[in-house]
């Protein structure tokens, strides 16, 4: 598969690919410069792992774009879960977690919801439309 | 003169001059509870109910940073950022992020030996934090101000005052890696937590995982102003923090293992009224000697 036909083939599929990933990058720079290696590792870990998968079959390429919109859907419902359960449980103590549920990481985690299920959707579609 | 008419020309001075007599140090430490408590509004009209959210932690900087600067000596603010305990919080949360307030007295001859003492200024959600720890910021405010007062000082000491002990005691790591960092030669550091209650009015404290030296200091001080002193192994409060990094840590807290604590501690019923002013005093006494004994050695 060549990487940039297939990212101008399907724009819409890469531009989200390319936004959720851009921000978990982001995310673990910020931990890397105060020590913490796991979401660097991690985030790492799924950029080589999607970057190899241009390189073999369209079906197991689109099987781990399907695993990567997964994690980023489990990833923003796993946050709604804990804003519920801070909710619910109002004697919990971590104030530092029930302080980060403002406006803007709900609308981040809405953003990545919909990013996960726009890349599923993206990958079901006909393969002609895609690649 | 007469010795009677000493106060009255005293008070008559003040009277002309319109000033307040200075409190007495007791007095400057209930102030300093009350405000930091919610039972009595700052001088800027505002009311610190609690010190656990963003705002409520930005406001008892202000205040503690203006406490220090009353002393004379300079304010400094140690602003940090630090992962969360658990690496997989790090994917889906914001790192902690909080600021310690800190100050350093000097000694008065050359040395480049510090000695902490520290107290933790937050509290959990919706609690005044009367005892836990209003009484620690006060105790620590009354030994930098007795130790001014010091002519010969041969160590450096450092006053700080951590954010986030609640929340896995975040604000005391953050300084000890500061510390660490930028290699500071540490004697001793000595974290104070919870001193106001004192139901069997027994004056005892207990002091957390000393080493010999300093164990030994704390109980000839304590045998010397008739203060019981029970060692124990407690180890969930700030000291820990410095524990982990080397330090020649201790804590001191009221009688926690022995069963005469605070028993309000972390809720919103740990309130001015439960506090033992007279037990902030004989502690802020034991903990001044034994800084005295550590800096004129
Ligand atoms: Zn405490």
């Amino acid at each position: 598969m060549n990487i940039l036909k297939s990212i101008y083939k399907s724009k819409s599929l890469y531009a989200m690919l390319g936004i959720s990933m851009a921000y978990f990058l982001f995310k673990s720079f910020q931990y890397l410069i105060i020590g913490s290696y796991v979401p660097i590792l991690f985030i790492a870990f799924m950029v080589i792992l999607i970057y190899w998968s241009f390189t073999v079959t369209r079906t197991t390429h689109y099987r781990i774009l399907k695993f990567w919109a997964i994690l980023v859907i489990f990833w923003a419902i796993a946050r709604f879960g804990v804003w519920l359960m801070f909710k619910i449980d109002v004697t919990l103590t971590e104030s530092h977690i029930r302080e980060q549920f403002g406006i803007v990481p709900h609308v981040v985690s809405i953003l990545m919801l919909c990013i996960g299920i726009g890349i599923l959707r993206q990958i079901k579609k006909p393969a002609g439309n895609n690649v | 003169m007469h010795k009677s008419l000493i106060p009255i020309l005293f008070s008559l001075i003040f009277l002309n001059t319109g000033e307040e007599p200075p409190l007495k140090l007791i007095d400057e430490q209930k102030k300093i509870i009350a405000e930091l408590s919610g039972h009595s509004k700052l001088e800027n009209g505002k009311t610190i109910s609690s010190r656990s959210t963003k705002e409520e932690r930005q406001l008892t900087r202000e205040y503690l940073s203006n406490l220090i600067a009353s002393t004379g000596l300079k304010p400094q603010v140690q602003e940090y950022k630090l992962p969360n305990v658990n690496p997989l919080v790090d994917l889906l949360f914001e790192p902690f992020a909080g600021a310690n307030v800190y100050t350093i007295l000097p000694s008065t001859n050359q040395s480049d030996d510090y000695i902490v003492f520290g107290a933790h200024f937050d509290t959990e959600r919706n609690c005044p934090g009367a005892i836990d720890n209003a009484t620690g910021i006060a105790i620590g405010y009354g030994l930098i101000e007795k130790l001014i007062d010091v002519k010969e000082r041969n160590v450096n000491v450092i006053l700080v005052f951590f954010d986030q002990e609640e929340e896995d005691l975040i604000g005391s790591q953050a300084f000890a890696k500061k510390l660490k960092k930028e290699k500071f030669k540490i004697l001793s550091v000595h974290t104070m937590d919870t001193m106001g209650w004192d139901r069997d009015e027994d004056s005892a404290i207990e002091l957390e995982l000393p080493t010999n030296y300093l164990k030994d200091i704390y109980i000839k001080t304590g045998k010397r102003l008739g203060i019981p002193i029970y060692t124990t192994k407690v180890n969930s409060t700030d000291h820990h923090s410095f524990r982990e990094l080397g330090f020649n840590a201790t804590g001191l807290t009221d009688e926690l293992v022995n069963g005469d604590y605070a028993p309000y501690k972390d809720t919103a019923k740990d309130t001015y009224e439960t506090v033992n002013f007279n037990y902030v005093a004989s502690c802020t006494e034991l903990v001044y000697e034994v800084a005295k004994t550590l800096i004129e050695q």
